[in-house]
């Protein structure tokens, strides 16, 4: 039984011990986090009811939200909103539509040949480092998805702002603080 | 540079090296906890049954207001009111007392006297008042012009050698360089008296910033004059010294990404494309290494210039780089349950410790690893092997304390703290052992560097004095 209890031990140190302000689970990398759930992809086996929080988008770790610049929005014209929620490890529903909508922008649309900048945000429990990854690896799964769609990642740049922007106090401000903001390049 | 210094007799010497063996005793060595408390070897992974964060690091208490003795020392106070002489005064006796290596007495315990410059140093009475050493420092204009220099002189006297200074050091410097020569003197003066010189001649760099703004800044050793060095109008992280002794950062203009720049605005494009989060440079600036955010991942890569960088590790989310003293390579990469620190590819830090921000104190005891890690909603500093090893904490129950670095001479641990108590919240150097924590700035930041300024070719040997001896 022993052997069964250590590991969640060493979880949820290393949940408290990242974070600065409340837990925040570990990054998520291909051999750091276990696959869970019934899709095997959204919500990691070591992620507890309370660390999943009570919606969508406050509860995972990699959940958030996609801000669209209003240059991109007024000169796409068919892209229906500028903020929408969305999972990074498995972008799919209705954020997957308006990724796809974006793509196409600047595929075959009226930003063919332009450029993007996806900046990543975190919210601001955890290290300078960590929250710059976290980040990171949020504007990188955007990246990796609009490149899906056909837009070239040599017209993608992506950025990470950590929490340096990061105004949460509490679980909902948290949400608002994990986000991709989509810009469209000089 | 080329500074003169009169070494006197044998006999002074061998006094001089007493005291220094007096403080090596009353500084302990940076391998064992001050308080006796040793922590068992830091395990592979965490032991079972460690059943908070704090199990994992050890449990001693750090005592920040530490009564273990160190030796006395005086500063012969003046009364003149030259800029430079209070300048030069007013430098080397915060350092001094900055550096952790001696109790010095306070400007009201000195003994009565008239304190001219040409006065002769009462060792006698320095000692009654607990003195074991005293440090006299003058500096005087040649002439009235700006453009004329000033003469800087620093002496040490052991109070049982008598009114004989046992170490004297001339030099001359502009008067624009009065204050970097004053911190070149105190550790030339921490030198004569304890066998290795001081690290204030010294800069330090880190980033800081709220909302929409981050810069980085420079700061003195001493927490004299903190300067932006990067615009406002663009996001700046990781400083670094590196090349030419200039500042080098990651630097971000209009959410474009992070590229490489100097201070003097000059940018450097990389050979692999990506948004740079972190650049640290060897110490003698041979080899350079760059956290590059690729696709959904952060890579480590290394060379001998930008152009020629490399892949570094297969870690990933390689950030915050770092060279060891011998040129191993350090940074921070993911475990498999936290955030471990590598260095050369290997983890030295245990699994289940949220580990960050290395660095690398040349201390005399030995080259220490010294980072932050995470702990319940704080963070404290640690120290272990260049290799890892026995792991000893350097902070405890003071607040967050994070972003370590070095001091050139290894021998203090400069750091951001937001303790409440003391001194309160800001820019915090201590002993490496985790004692006499002093702040030098209400600053806040991260991604704290620490290192030697380069040479300064307006501070030079005083004409008439002895070329005995070349401390650096």
């Amino acid at each position: 039984m022993r052997s069964l209890i250590v590991p969640v031990l060493v979880l949820s140190s290393a949940f408290l011990m990242a974070c600065e302000e409340g837990p925040k689970p570990p990054l998520k990398t291909a051999h750091s986090v276990p696959r869970g759930g019934a899709d095997g992809a959204t919500t990691p086996a070591w992620m507890t009811p309370a660390q999943a929080g009570p919606r969508g988008d406050t509860g995972s770790p990699t959940a958030g939200s996609i801000q669209i610049d209003n240059r991109i929005l007024r000169a796409c014209g068919n892209l229906p909103t500028a903020h929408f929620p969305f999972d990074s490890a498995s972008i799919k529903g209705d954020a997957a539509d308006l990724l796809g909508a974006l793509a196409s922008c600047f595929v075959t649309g009226p930003l063919v040949g332009a450029r993007l900048n996806l900046v990543g945000h975190a919210d601001p429990r955890g290290g300078v480092a960590y929250n710059i990854a976290l980040g990171q690896q949020r504007a990188g799964s955007v990246a990796s998805f609009l490149a899906q769609r056909g837009l070239s990642e040599t017209r993608m740049g992506t950025l990470s702002k950590g929490a340096f922007e990061a105004a949460g106090t509490d679980e909902n401000g948290w949400s608002l603080d994990r986000k991709v903001e989509v810009y469209l390049a000089d | 540079m080329r500074l003169t210094t009169s070494v006197l007799g044998a006999s002074s010497l061998l006094a001089l090296f007493a005291l220094a063996s007096l403080a090596a005793l009353a500084a302990p060595s940076a391998h064992a906890n001050p308080l006796g408390n040793v922590p068992p070897e830091a395990p592979a992974a965490p032991a079972a049954g460690a059943d908070k964060p704090t199990d994992l690091l050890g449990t001693m208490t750090v005592v920040a207001s530490s009564a273990r003795a160190l030796p006395k020392l005086g500063v012969v106070p003046s009364l003149s009111a030259d800029l430079e002489d209070v300048t030069l005064r007013g430098v080397v006796r915060r350092d001094l007392d900055l550096c952790g290596e001696f109790d010095v007495l306070a400007e009201s315990a000195a003994p009565d006297g008239l304190y001219l410059s040409d006065s002769a140093v009462d060792t006698k009475a320095w000692g009654h008042k607990g003195a074991e050493a005293v440090i006299r420092v003058i500096a005087r204009r040649t002439g009235d012009k700006p453009e004329d220099e000033v003469e800087l002189v620093g002496q040490a006297y052991l109070v049982k050698s008598g009114a004989t200074p046992v170490f004297e050091k001339k030099v001359m410097a502009s008067r624009a360089a009065v204050r970097t020569a004053s911190h070149r003197m105190a550790d030339v003066l921490i030198g004569a008296l304890t066998g290795q010189n001081g690290g204030f001649a010294s800069r330090m760099t880190f980033a800081a910033g709220a909302e929409k703004v981050r810069r980085v800044y420079v700061i003195d050793a001493d927490g004299h004059g903190a300067r932006a060095a990067s615009a406002e109008s663009e996001v700046a992280l990781g400083p670094a010294f590196g090349k030419s002794e200039e500042l080098y950062y990651a630097s971000s203009t209009g959410n474009a990404q992070y590229e490489i720049r100097s201070e003097s605005g000059k940018d450097y494009p990389l050979p692999v494309s990506g948004s740079v989060y972190g650049v640290a440079f060897s110490k003698d600036r041979s080899k350079v290494a760059v956290s590059i955010g690729i696709g959904a991942s952060i890579r480590l890569f290394a060379g001998a210039d930008f152009a020629s960088i490399a892949p570094a590790s297969n870690a990933p989310f390689a950030m915050e780089p770092t060279f060891s003293p011998g040129g191993k390579l350090a940074f921070v990469g993911l475990g498999l349950t936290g955030q471990r620190i590598y260095v050369d590819e290997k983890p030295v830090t245990p699994e289940g410790v949220f580990a960050m921000s290395p660095t690398f104190c040349n201390h005399p005891d030995g080259v220490r690893l010294v980072f932050a890690a995470g702990v319940s909603t704080d963070a404290d500093l640690f120290a272990t092997g260049e290799q890892g090893g026995t792991l000893v904490r350097l902070t405890q129950d003071q607040g967050k304390n994070s972003a370590p670095s070095c001091s050139p001479d290894g021998r203090l641990v400069a750091f951001f703290s937001t303790r409440k108590t003391g001194e309160g919240p800001g820019l915090y150097i201590m002993r490496a052992d985790g004692l006499r924590p002093k702040r030098i700035s209400p600053l806040m930041g991260d991604s704290l560097r620490w290192d030697a300024l380069p040479p300064d070719v307006s501070i030079k040997a005083a004409p008439a004095a002895q070329s005995s001896h070349d401390p650096g």
